[in-house]
């Protein structure tokens, strides 16, 4: 028998010689087939880099979300501390506006007439000389305060409503008998602030000193320190009532005159509007507030 | 379904298609894996995976030659890379020492597919391959030197060695079977 015999007698047998495979061959092929079209493929391309994505992704987006979430923390707590200052304080510089008014009152009971004609252009220039005058002022704020709470309110209600100063001296006018009884006591009790005045004075002598202030802080800060320091409770509770929210950054512009730091106005949220014009001459104090 | 017909179905991947394919090709390829690994759990395993590599290359094929003996020579492919997984083929090939067969070792026509079948699974695995891959399939020693890593004079020594030992298989059957 040839090697070529022995090649085609295989050949002829065993060729096509079929082997029925099992029967669940069929079904394995087939879930192999849906496995690696759903798998496979996936593996070789999309799947590492979808997976490196998404270690990434999570600590990144954790990184984004806790920032954020600083971010919205921040903004929330700054407009809270904001809130406090900022939005109420604009009634309240209407406020110290009339705390100014109180204080051109006991000026008024000598000289109500002058304090009218005061001029208020020739005050502008002298600005630096203001702060120092600023404390001598307070005092007069300060008796202002200890007169009557009512009255503060009923000027907030009027300066809110119109801001001409003359309207609101001539309310303010009324109540001066009482803080001319107040003011004296004042004056008594704070020595330091009337020998400062007297030095003033004396300086007034040869110069004629036009004091110009942006009164609403420190008129206000002083209402506030005389309300805490002097005033009785009722009256502190009256007070946040009217200007409640205004209290806390009154408050602490106070603390920041107590620290001998700058008052800062900006952070009362107040628009420079109102001056406060306050000049001696001789024994006579002459005060006037200008709204700009 | 003629044979464009049907590779055109499956190359846009019908599901009746591959269905029919199977149907057609499985019994014979299971055969063709068969004659390689004696094993039926792997020849199958080797069935399964070169009809799944039949269906993802399809579109490879172009109309030329018969489609039958695309998938068969994929099958065989598969087939002898799990033998080569299984055993270096290298090793078995030189392990028998062979007997020539004797001359008068007739094959009798009517000798059983498989009972030749039974013969071939015999072979050392080296052996077989080569003389499946030469006898039965017709490839040529350059070819099957490529597919199994070898040498032509290697694949031409294994063909004969493996032809020896199926002649010698043969010619105790012949005296079996005279006995």
């Amino acid at each position: 028998m040839s090697a070529e015999d022995l090649d085609k007698l295989f050949r002829d047998k065993l060729k096509d010689r079929p082997v029925a495979p099992s029967n669940d061959a069929w079904a394995k092929l087939q879930s192999r087939m849906q496995a690696p079209a759903a798998e496979e493929t996936p593996q070789l391309f999309m799947a590492p880099p979808a997976q490196e994505q998404k270690e990434e992704r999570g600590p990144i987006r954790m990184w984004y979300y806790s920032a954020a979430a600083a971010v919205t923390m921040l903004l929330s707590v700054g407009l809270w501390v904001n809130r406090d200052n900022i939005d109420p304080l604009q009634p309240s510089g209407s406020v110290a506006a009339v705390e100014q008014q109180r204080t051109v009152t006991p000026s008024a009971q000598a000289p109500a007439t002058e304090v009218a004609p005061a001029p208020s252009q020739t005050v502008e220039p002298s600005f630096n000389s203001a702060t120092p005058a600023a404390p001598a002022e307070a005092d007069q704020v300060e008796a202002l305060a200890s007169a009557s709470t009512t009255e503060r309110q009923q000027a907030n209600l009027m300066n809110r409503k119109a801001t001409n100063t003359t309207s609101t001296q001539t309310r303010t006018t009324e109540p001066t008998t009482v803080k001319m009884v107040s003011e004296p006591v004042r004056m008594a009790a704070t020595t330091p602030v009337k020998k400062q005045e007297e030095t003033k004075a004396a300086s007034e002598t040869a110069p004629l000193e036009i004091i110009v202030k942006l009164d609403e802080a420190q008129a206000t800060t002083t209402l506030a320190s005389a309300s805490t320091t002097i005033e009785t409770p009722p009256q502190e509770e009256e007070t946040p009532t009217g200007s409640g929210r205004v209290l806390k950054g009154i408050l602490k512009q106070v603390k920041n005159l107590k620290d001998g730091e700058k008052v800062n106005l900006a952070e009362l949220g107040i628009t420079k509007h109102t001056y406060a014009l306050e000049t001696r001459i001789g024994n006579k104090k002459i005060t006037k507030t200008i709204e700009l | 379904m003629n044979e464009t017909d049907l590779v055109k179905a499956l190359q846009e991947g019908d599901a009746k298609a591959q269905r029919f394919l199977y149907d057609r090709y499985a019994g014979p390829m299971m055969g063709v894996c068969l004659r390689y690994l004696k094993n039926e759990m792997d020849a199958e395993e080797v069935l399964i995976t070169g009809f799944m590599k039949v269906f993802q290359n399809v579109g490879r094929f172009e109309q030329k030659g018969s489609f039958e003996g695309w998938v068969r020579r994929i099958m065989v492919n598969e087939a002898l890379q799990h033998l080569r997984k299984q055993e270096p083929m290298h090793l078995t090939i030189e392990k028998e020492h062979i007997h020539l067969a004797s001359e008068d070792a007739s094959a009798d026509s009517d000798m059983s597919a498989e009972e030749m079948m039974d013969m071939l699974q015999e072979l050392p695995a080296g052996y077989r391959a080569v003389f499946n891959l030469y006898a039965i399939e017709g490839y040529s020693h350059k070819e099957i030197a490529e597919m199994l890593h070898i040498t032509e004079g290697t694949s031409k020594s294994q063909l004969s060695k493996a032809r020896a030992m199926l002649q010698r298989m043969l010619a105790q059957q012949g005296v079996m079977i005279a006995i």
